[in-house]
């Protein structure tokens, strides 16, 4: 089980509680199919998603990039069982989604990069590890069910 | 070769001429050696590392990060050949230094990390791909002379 120390936890919620869901959301997922285009082929009912403006523009890319972080919610509050929170969603993108685990890893760098842009140096180095070690517990987390 | 586009140059030079190398150096160094602390086993001479305030207070550090940044600008200044201008570079750290090439990686995501915190909104999705894409050109060439 993932080990957290009460600083750790601490970090974890005052930056959530800072993040607009509907703000880093949309800007998160836009930032995934701006910098790694590959990503595209996931959303081909979304429309035109092809240039940087085009995706910046489109609802359906703000409308899921809420999605998805909403559900980051439930890792916040529930550290200490991170993998069985997301088992359902890990089998879901693996199943019914073949999403490449990759990604993850992906949309957590542009979820944390958003989070600088927003933060700035209340991002400070030990906030950043902190944050990006609870990713990378969503993100094995979201994995979990593959194989 | 690497096919830079007019938005890409003008981004890279445009990050580059604003930057404060004497702030930024020391901060993606320091970051580097705070949320990925296995990186400190290269640096066993510089004294005080074991925390994150000892790390961002340490003037070797801070020093080495101002090495490291200038570094970054002979890349800048040669982007049409950024693999010949590191060639050097890339066997002193495979030769001299041993260090692992996955290290590279992680230092420019700290380096992305602290100027989308300085440029805030200004690091757009646009931006942050020609960032990235720059910074993977130099790792890449960093690691090209190892065998």
């Amino acid at each position: 089980m993932v080990e957290w120390t009460d600083k750790e936890r601490s970090t974890v919620s005052a930056i959530w509680e800072k993040i607009d869901i509907d703000v880093i959301g949309p800007e998160a997922l836009a930032r995934v199919l701006i910098v790694y285009p590959w990503t595209e082929r996931y959303f081909g009912t979304f429309g035109d998603i092809f240039s940087a403006t085009a995706v910046l523009g489109n609802a359906k890319v703000a409308a899921h990039g809420k999605v998805v972080l909403k559900a980051l919610d439930s890792a916040v509050k529930n550290m200490d069982n991170i993998k069985a929170t997301y088992a359902d969603l890990s089998r879901l993108h693996y199943e019914k989604l073949s999403v490449d685990p990759d990604n993850f890893k992906l949309l957590a760098d542009c979820i944390t990069i958003a989070v600088a842009c927003k933060l700035k140096s209340a991002l400070n180095p030990q906030a950043q590890a902190t944050w990006q070690k609870f990713l990378s517990v969503v993100v094995d987390a979201m994995s979990s069910q593959y194989f | 070769m690497v096919e830079w586009t007019d938005f890409e140059r003008a981004t890279i030079q445009d990050i580059f001429s604003k930057m404060d190398y004497e702030v930024v150096g020391p901060a993606a160094l320091s970051r580097c050696l705070v949320v990925y602390p296995w990186t400190q086993r290269y640096f066993g001479n510089f004294g005080n590392l074991y925390n994150a305030a000892a790390i961002i207070a340490n003037p070797m550090v801070a020093a080495h990060g101002k090495v490291v940044l200038h570094g970054l600008d002979r890349a800048v200044k040669n982007m049409d050949d950024i693999k010949g201008t590191y060639a050097e570079l890339s066997v002193l750290h495979s030769e001299k230094l041993h260090v692992d090439p996955d290290n590279f990686r992680l230092l420019a995501d700290c380096l992305t990390i602290v100027v989308a915190a300085k440029l805030g909104k200004a690091f757009t999705g646009d931006v942050q791909a020609a960032f990235q894409k720059f910074l993977a050109v130099v790792v890449s060439s960093l690691g090209r002379q190892y065998h």
